[in-house]
């Protein structure tokens, strides 16, 4: 376990300096953030002097030199917008989108399970019919109209949620459901699919004939050995709930790393970008290694290889 | 038949929903008030006053040496009482004794000497100095106590506009960073804030001039306008910023005002744009009636310059461009056959999301251009990339382009606008014109009604003789006030929203 650790903090290593390189030089590629900080009347000698300034009147290579050595230090820059340290930026948001993403995955797994396990257990039935339209649906709208349609539905029209911002319980609740719903939809499908399996193995039918209980084989027999997938599958949906929370952030207005990210690469900001992609890279680093453990866990198949 | 099951659930559900209700919809003080904007404002140090974050802190917490009037754009008396120019590069101004900062520093001339050189820093990214003192440096030399002068190198007849952006901050502002929580003589003040979050202004007591009414603002930002529009609807908000024309439709609640900005089609003098018959073609190929009654709405004004009537050096005898395809046609085939390549294809530079509609506009534009026989084709970019090609130096060969520009100007005065974009020397200048630079040379220097009657006839002389653009529309914005506030927005309240201007509405 401990060579499989070390394997594993190596690549990721190389990963994050392959990253670092390729957002640092991308970033750059889209132009001087003095031609959006300043307005656009400001006469060339001063956006030149603001420029040089922060250095980005240097060649490329070395501002990425200049990068690579406060990195070293574990300075990531100041923000442009307000002068702030970046991390600082990004340490006050990651907690709020890792919040965020926390409960929507948590209500997507146990939506998933449930309604995917019922619904295989008659294939082809009422019921999975049912659950078949929602999920495929819910794979396949848009974030961003779940959002507004929310906001108009459950703010405008019942005014039963607030539309936006922080405060309360009942804040959270239209941009859990932004986030979950998607991951929600694709996981169902990827648990009705392999109980399916499951439920048809020998195993299953040995018990059945033994008269075991139809909630005891589902979720006492098939459901354990229908998880591998399902792990797969939600550790990438996890691993993408920052697009979600890109829309679901800025839409409603919460102060987490998508709404950050999407605001600093509106302005160019990149000491903020970087920091932002690099503390969000460590955390999916992080969840991967989390998610191969409870594979071990899982299957002593793994845990033996 | 609904079982017990079934009614206990309905029953929770029901008390649920209540709960949810009332949190969702509580109220808290009466005269706290929630402005939500499109933009955040990440950095509102008192030297940023000019940029978008004049819109929060500008005369709430810093206030100016003098206050630009909205409906006249003639200065009038704030911090400074009273002023005089003594010789041509020299103005003597009197501040207002018995005044405060909200820390409790004095306001005197050795706290205004310091906030403007504090402005001059080189060391701060201060958006006033690249904005509007790029190449203009004031000297101050205090006189007495409530005296001082403030020196140029060339004459500044301007001074009292100009003061109107000097925003003085409190002598204890650290002097070589940019502070979040400004400090100013203002009727507002900034409390202590963490990192992300919202900027919250308190009223303070002991302010020197009338108490406003509303007690306390708070700025949240939300990229979406329906979000921002139904946040007023419900209550969570009393003001709305840049409200969408789809989303402006309650007549009750949603205000129009022209913005300040007006929007134009710039010419590159090159290839057959260099020949004024082609020029004067493609301004008379355009129905801007049509255009603005099908993509905006007839708050829209048509534009016959770049500023507006209240500006002075505003030509009011100046009519708009009539809609004429067949004269256009026939300039085109006149100087098709002096030579010129009418047929070149023209690209229109469009930038990405400028205004409401904008691409949409140009689309048609391009359309009624067909109709008389001319080549253009859209080509969109951001920002970043129409910057390069707006602002001197141009990159050479300068290709011809009709390019898409908004500009505003709510400084009071033509200057900021015709030197800048008409002058031979002017950063956005296409053209040379002897006439036309002396027109202005003249202007800036003179004073009074001449100055006034200069810049009309250089306005007049441009549109008729050179005809540099093709002149769109003074521009709108909608906001959304709740029916609890007594407020009309004007033609400043984009970069300026005065707290102490909003009233509570006492039939509400």
């Amino acid at each position: 376990m401990g060579y499989y650790f070390r394997q594993r903090t190596i690549h990721s290593a190389i990963s994050l300096l392959g990253l670092v390189i390729i957002v640092f030089f991308l970033a750059r590629l889209t132009g001087n953030p003095m031609d959006l900080l300043l307005p656009v009347d400001t006469p060339q000698a001063v956006r030149d002097e603001f420029s040089a300034r922060h250095g980005f009147d240097q060649p490329l290579i070395v501002q990425f030199g200049s990068y690579l050595a406060d990195l070293a230090r574990l300075d990531m820059g100041n923000s442009l917008r307000d002068g702030q340290p970046a991390l600082d930026h990004v340490l006050a948001a990651f907690p709020v989108t890792l919040m965020l993403s926390f409960w929507a995955m948590l209500v997507s797994l146990v939506i998933a399970i449930v309604t995917g396990s019922i619904a295989a257990w008659r294939p082809g039935g009422v019921f999975d019919r049912v659950a078949s339209l929602i999920s495929l649906a819910g794979a396949s709208i848009p974030n961003f109209w779940i959002a507004i349609v929310g906001v108009l539905v459950f703010a405008v029209w019942f005014r039963v949620l607030p539309t936006s911002g922080t405060g309360t319980p009942w804040h959270w609740v239209l941009p859990v459901t932004v986030l979950f719903v998607r991951p929600c939809g694709v996981l169902t499908q990827v648990v009705r699919s392999a109980m399916i399996d499951a439920l048809a193995a020998p195993y299953t039918k040995t018990a059945r004939a033994r008269g075991v209980t139809s909630r005891k084989i589902i979720f006492g027999h098939a459901l354990r050995n229908a998880m591998l997938p399902v792990i797969t599958v939600a550790g990438d949906q996890a691993a993408g709930m920052i697009n979600g929370a890109v829309i679901a952030e800025t839409v409603f207005g919460f102060p987490g790393i998508g709404k950050l990210l999407i605001e600093s690469i509106m302005f160019r900001d990149f000491a903020v970008i970087q920091a932002a992609v690099m503390v969000t890279a460590i955390a999916i680093f992080v969840l991967n290694i989390g998610i191969d453990l409870f594979y071990a866990i899982l299957d002593p198949r793994v845990r033996h290889g | 038949m609904i079982t017990k099951q079934t009614s206990a659930l309905l029953g929770s559900a029901a008390v649920v929903f209540g709960l949810m209700a009332s949190g969702a919809m509580a109220q808290s003080d009466d005269t706290a008030i929630t402005i939500v904007t499109p933009l955040s404002y990440d950095n509102i140090d008192s030297c940023n006053s000019s940029a978008d974050v004049g819109l929060v802190v500008r005369e709430n917490v810093v206030e100016a040496l003098t206050h630009l009037n909205p409906e006249t754009g003639v200065p009038e008396p704030r911090l400074a009482t009273s002023w005089e120019q003594t010789e041509p590069t020299v103005w003597r101004v009197t501040l207002r004794e018995g005044v405060t900062f909200t820390d409790g520093a004095p306001f005197d001339a050795s706290a205004v000497k310091r906030s403007l050189e504090r402005m001059f820093n080189p060391n701060l990214d201060c958006l006033n100095r690249g904005k509007l003192f790029a190449n203009i440096l004031l000297t101050t030399t205090e006189i007495d106590s409530h005296t001082l002068e403030i020196s140029t190198e060339n004459p500044q007849p301007l001074m009292p506009i100009f003061m109107s952006f000097l925003t003085i901050d409190s002598p204890n502002t650290d002097f070589d960073t940019m502070t979040n929580t400004p400090v100013g003589t203002g009727p507002y003040m900034v409390p202590e804030r963490g990192v992300n979050d919202p900027i919250v202004l308190e009223r303070q007591d002991d302010y020197w001039g009338d108490a406003p009414e509303v007690s306390k603002a708070t700025y949240v930002q939300r990229g979406e306008s329906a979000l921002r529009a139904a946040m007023v609807e419900v209550g969570e908000a009393d003001i709305g910023l840049a409200i969408a024309i789809q989303d402006a439709v309650d007549p009750e609640t949603d205000m129009a005002y022209l913005n300040g900005e007006t929007t134009r089609l710039r010419f590159t003098f090159e290839g057959p744009l260099a020949d004024i018959r082609v020029r004067k073609a493609m301004n008379l190929a355009i129905d801007r009636t049509m255009l603005r009654d099908g993509l905006f709405n007839d708050s829209y004004k048509i534009a016959t310059q770049m500023f507006l009537p209240r500006i002075s050096g505003y030509n009011p005898d100046m009519e708009p461009w009539p809609y004429d395809p067949e004269q256009a046609k026939a300039l085109l085939d006149e100087a098709r056959a002096d030579g010129v390549a009418v047929d070149t294809q023209i690209p229109l530079i469009a930038r990405v999301n400028f205004y409401p509609n904008g691409l949409e506009a140009m689309e048609a534009m391009i359309a009624m251009w067909q109709m008389v026989g001319l080549d253009v084709k859209l080509q969109t970019m951001e920002r970043a990339q129409w910057l390069r090609l707006v602002n001197k130096p141009f990159a050479e060969p300068r290709d011809p382009m009709v390019i898409q520009e908004q500009h505003d100007n709510n400084s009071g005065d033509a200057t900021f606008t015709m030197h800048f974009r008409y002058h031979s020397e002017g950063q956005q200048s296409e053209f040379a014109d002897p006439k036309l630079d002396e027109l202005i040379d003249a202007a800036d220097v003179a004073t009074g009604e001449e100055r006034v009657s200069l810049f009309q006839q250089a306005n007049a002389y441009s549109a008729e003789e050179i005809v540099p653009d093709i002149m769109m529309f003074h521009m709108v914005d909608y906001m959304r006030v709740s029916s609890r506030l007594d407020f009309t927005p004007d033609a400043v309240s984009n970069s300026m929203l005065e707290l102490a201007s909003i009233k509570f509405d006492e039939t509400d």
